[in-house]
């Protein structure tokens, strides 16, 4: 262990006689002893044999103290007490140099590197290695420098750049730091120079590596230049702060998956498509209303399922007899391609959904629960992004409003209610949940028969032989209502929110959503019913695809028009009837739940319709786009940052988890089933004549097995591991006992937390005891003398 | 290759906000290391600190004389720790020396008060601001000594995943300092509005330093 700091030279009798100062007086020793230390650093240069050494406080401001709160402590425990390790750490530039010189030292006697992660959170100082810091041996800041600096030379190379980045030192220091590392470095070995070497071939090298080092940093330099919109997000959040940028994050975020897909499926479907077009069927003239309807010319084009050809695209003149063979024949499998690419783009967009889940989720999790809100908010609240006058009062009356909240929260919490005030409270609850979930059976129901109706309407239409622009006219009303479902219900479930008066206001946004979300999913479920079972939705077509790709392709149009509808009347038109009608000077706020919901929304939508319409993720590319110009031009017009509190990292998980879990997940199961279990249309499309989509894959496979004897593991592999599902039953096994192992693990983490916060406290108790009788000690030694 | 000093900033513009800041007073060239200061007041007035309620606490916390006049590379550690690219230590070290206004290494009740009036600009009452304090000190302070320690805090903020996004300023500074060797001392980026001034300065005035 280490050595005692202090050689007290004390008699055996210490009985405390004497008043025994309270704990509270210690409060008054930080205002004196900083002063004091001055004073001594000036004697002890002076003074000769010195029992205790001081370190130079170099950053500290010399600035008056509140005078009258004089300790009754003697100068000596006031001097011992300035020089507690928890005192100096971090403020003199010797005890700094210690506290690294030692995480260094226990860096290097690990045996594997340690991941980085673990750096960031040992801050805590430690005392068990402080001698450095009283050690005579290293008493000089030179010494310690030099004693870190050969610490820092045996690490490895990024292990030391990541201790220089984060050793809280000046510019100077870490310059002085380098220049005797790299001097250190050096010296060892004189036949390596630190400039260029003799040889012509190790100085080319040289000026390469160097060259490509200066190439390097100047391209980090222009990295913000590249980053789409990089200008305009930082606008964004020195003006509303972190919550309303998260979502125009999230934004970038979808914009990125869509991209993603995009390129996928253009590289490997699209573009061999085109470049090997199918036999022209008749052409339907180009008229305005495609762009909405996405039939008529749209029909037989790249856009939809139909257009796609189920034969090897290696015979370009098979279908047109007259044509020059201009393009040389491709043995490219369309249907596998299209299957596989759509499987894979899938896969690989699950990975990256999941990883983004689990390390923003990571990064919000914290093992010992959610305590100190309180003192977060005061400490995390404040968004140092926000710059302007009138953003920063705001901010602070948002900050002010939520500090109110909470502590008007803590108050009801501790005041039990009387039974009376609880069963009103649950009925309302009740009610509320039975209005909001009645309403959602209901808009069901109501598209369920509307949509029914249509059908009739259409083929009431389709057998007058009435005109096509109003046949497809027609299609477009059943999107228009259920936009209109999608945009009016969430009001209603805020207006609901308030009524009820919920206590925690964090809580009355996560049921806002909760119910928006179950609306907006038990919609699209039932839609998806519809197209699936075609009772309803293109029953009477022949290519029932391209119906449904159609069908989805409208309902992406509608939602984009009825979000810039939205955008218009409940942002532009409200702040013009704010400010000229009701004269207030409120504008109104950004609402971030039902934006992003919409978002995902429209996420799902594009998902649902990559196997019918390959270009769809293109239009939603688009509609993001045009939708990230509106959306900023809105809000910096109209509107001001929520008052509500938003933690923007938690909520950012909150947005990724429901990406992931309602909207993609069930994208992914309406796509499989597809996949595994609907026949599809016969005339039409790649998959023309076979009994599933799967089978195109099993066709193939058995086609290899039948060409090449030698990969039969492939076929293997395929018959014992993907289509036997005890495979599956085996690996959700194992999956399940991991992740019970990782609960337990967590378990346990709680509870050696909890018995060290307990050790803490009996440490700061003990702490305090010795304080005390230390001032004891001094106070009898000086009435004796 | 290599200066007086053996140190090459590829960026000049935070340079050139500094010069801009006092321009009879700081040099363009540097590379006789100039013992030059800014006084607070003017640090105070540039417009990303000037509404912040913690500029004062701030630009005294990276002061090496602790009065708070800055020299140039006070300037550039300060840019530095606030950019978006500072890790998390860096940064609770340095929020922590901010809220600290007695600088005596502990966050004690009456620096408590001051950062809430700060924040909430003295539109609390007194009896909240004091129930606040209280409550903040219960739930955070672990050794039982009535105030925070930096322990005590750092231990608080790990619960908070958006202090790094709140802490980052709009000015993030891209500079990458690196020396002789070129190994990264500090890094962090700049995103200032008034970057063509200053670049076409730093052009015109066309020192190495």
């Amino acid at each position: 262990m280490a050595q005692p700091p202090v050689a007290l030279h004390i008699s055996e009798d210490t009985e405390s006689d004497g008043q025994e100062p309270s704990p509270c007086n210690e409060g008054a020793m930080h205002t004196s002893f900083r002063q004091l230390i001055q004073e001594q650093s000036s004697l002890v240069e002076a003074a000769a044999g010195a029992e205790l050494e001081m370190p130079a406080r170099d950053r500290e401001s010399p600035e008056p103290q509140q005078g009258d709160e004089h300790a009754g402590y003697s100068s000596a425990t006031l001097r011992i007490l300035a020089s507690m390790p928890s005192r100096t750490i971090g403020r003199s530039r010797g005890a700094i140099i210690s506290q690294y010189c030692n995480r260094t030292a226990r860096l290097r006697r690990r045996s594997s590197r340690p991941p980085l992660q673990q750096l960031s959170r040992a801050a805590r100082p430690s005392l068990r290695q402080h001698h450095l810091d009283t050690d005579p041996a290293v008493a000089t800041l030179e010494e310690k420098r030099s004693l870190l600096v050969k610490e820092l030379l045996s690490l490895s190379p990024g292990q030391r750049s990541h201790m220089l980045l984060s050793v809280p030192l000046s510019l100077a220091e870490k310059r002085t730091l380098r220049q005797e590392l790299s001097g250190q470095r050096g010296s060892p070995r004189e036949d390596t120079q630190r400039g260029a070497p003799f040889s012509p071939c190790g100085r080319s090298k040289y000026h390469i590596i160097l060259g490509c080092r200066g190439l390097w940093y100047g391209l980090l330099s222009l990295l913000p230049a590249v980053q789409p919109w990089h200008h305009a997000l930082k606008q964004i959040g020195s003006r509303f702060g972190s919550s309303v940028l998260s979502y125009f994050l999230f934004l970038k975020t979808l914009l990125g998956f869509n991209v993603f897909l995009f390129l996928l499926l253009l590289v490997f479907v699209v573009a061999l498509q085109a470049a090997y077009p199918p036999a022209p069927a008749s052409h339907q003239p180009f008229t305005g209303l495609e762009l909405l309807t996405g039939a008529g010319y749209f029909t037989c084009s790249l856009l939809y399922y139909g257009y796609y050809s189920n034969v090897t695209l290696n015979e370009p003149c098979a279908a047109r007899p007259n044509c020059s063979a201009a393009a040389p024949p491709l043995p490219y499998n369309m249907p596998l391609a299209y299957v596989f690419t759509v499987g894979v783009s899938f896969f690989l967009t699950c990975i990256l959904l999941v990883y983004s889940m689990s390390r923003s989720f990571g990064e919000s999790y914290r093992v010992g629960g959610p305590v100190g809100d309180l003192a977060i908010k005061v400490f995390c609240a404040w968004d140092f992004k926000v710059v302007r006058k009138r953003w920063v009062k705001l901010q602070s009356e948002n900050i002010r409003t939520q500090l109110k909240e909470l502590l008007a929260e803590r108050q009801s919490r501790s005041r039990p209610r009387s039974p009376c005030r609880q069963l009103e409270h649950v009925a309302v609850r009740l009610l509320a949940w039975g209005l909001s979930l009645g309403t959602v059976l209901g808009c069901v129901v109501a598209v369920h028969y509307f949509s029914e109706h249509m059908h009739a309407v259409q083929q009431d239409a389709g057998s007058r032989a009435s005109g096509e622009r109003q046949q497809e006219a027609v299609l477009l009303v059943l999107p228009l209502v259920v936009s209109l479902i999608n945009a009016a219900m969430p009001h209603l479930y805020n207006l609901l929110a308030t009524w009820e008066k919920w206590d925690s206001p964090v809580l009355e946004v996560y049921v806002a959503i909760c119910r928006n979300l179950v609306l907006k999913m038990v919609v699209l479920g039932l839609l998806c019913y519809q197209w699936l079972s075609r009772k309803v939705v293109c029953s009477s077509e022949a290519c029932w695809e391209t119906c449904v790709g159609q069908d989805l392709y409208r309902f992406v149009v509608m939602d984009f028009i009825f979000t810039l509808l939205d955008t218009i009347f409940g942002e532009l038109v409200w702040r013009l009837v704010l400010e000229k009608r009701l004269k207030r000077k409120q504008r109104p706020e950004f609402d971030i739940a039902r934006n992003v919901l919409e978002l995902i929304y429209g996420q799902t939508l594009t998902w649902l319709g990559v196997l019918f319409s390959p270009l769809l993720p293109a239009v939603q590319i688009v509609k993001l786009l045009l939708l990230f110009y509106i959306k900023k031009t809105s809000l910096m017009q109209n509107c001001q940052s929520p008052s509500k509190p938003w933690q923007a990292s938690r909520m950012s998980t909150v947005f990724i988890t429901l990406l992931c879990f309602p909207s993609f997940l069930g994208a992914a199961i309406f796509l499989s089933y597809t996949i595994w279990s609907v026949k599809p249309s016969e005339t039409c499309g790649p998959f023309q004549g076979m009994e599933t989509i799967y089978e195109s894959g099993k066709t193939w496979v058995r086609l290899l097995e039948k060409s090449n004897p030698n990969i039969t593991w492939f076929t293997w592999v395929h018959q014992y591991l993907l289509e036997n599902t005890f495979f599956l039953f085996f690996v959700s096994g194992v999956l399940l006992a991991v992740i019970y192992f990782n609960i337990q693990v967590v378990k346990g983490q709680r509870r050696i937390i909890h018995l060290l916060k307990e050790q803490i406290a009996n440490e700061g108790e003990d702490k305090i005891f010795l304080i005390q009788k230390l001032h004891s000690v001094y106070e009898q030694r000086e009435r004796r003398s | 290759m290599t200066d007086q000093k053996g140190m090459r900033f590829p960026c000049p513009k935070l340079h050139g906000r500094y010069h801009e800041m006092a321009p009879n007073v700081v040099p363009m060239d540097y590379t006789k290391d100039p013992d030059v200061k800014l006084p607070m007041q003017l640090i105070i007035n540039m417009p990303e600190l000037k509404e912040n309620p913690f500029k004062e606490r701030i630009v005294e916390s990276f002061s090496e004389d602790g009065e708070g006049s800055l020299s140039f590379n006070d300037f550039v550690d300060m840019f530095s720790v606030l950019s978006e690219m500072a890790p998390r230590e860096l940064k609770a070290i340095y929020a922590f020396k901010i809220y600290d206004f007695n600088t005596d290494n502990f966050i004690c009740k009456s620096d408590l008060e001051k950062t809430l009036n700060k924040l909430t600009r003295e539109e609390l009452t007194a009896e909240e601001i004091t129930l606040v304090c209280e409550k903040v000190i219960e739930e955070a302070d672990m050794d039982g000594d009535g105030k925070l320690g930096f322990a005590d805090f750092e231990n608080m903020i790990s619960k908070a995943p958006d202090f790094l996004s709140c802490k980052a300023g709009s000015v993030a500074v891209r500079l990458v300092i690196i020396d002789n060797n070129r190994q990264v001392l500090t890094s962090g980026k700049m995103n200032s509005p008034r970057i063509i001034r200053t670049a076409s300065r730093w052009l015109k005035s066309k020192k190495e330093f």
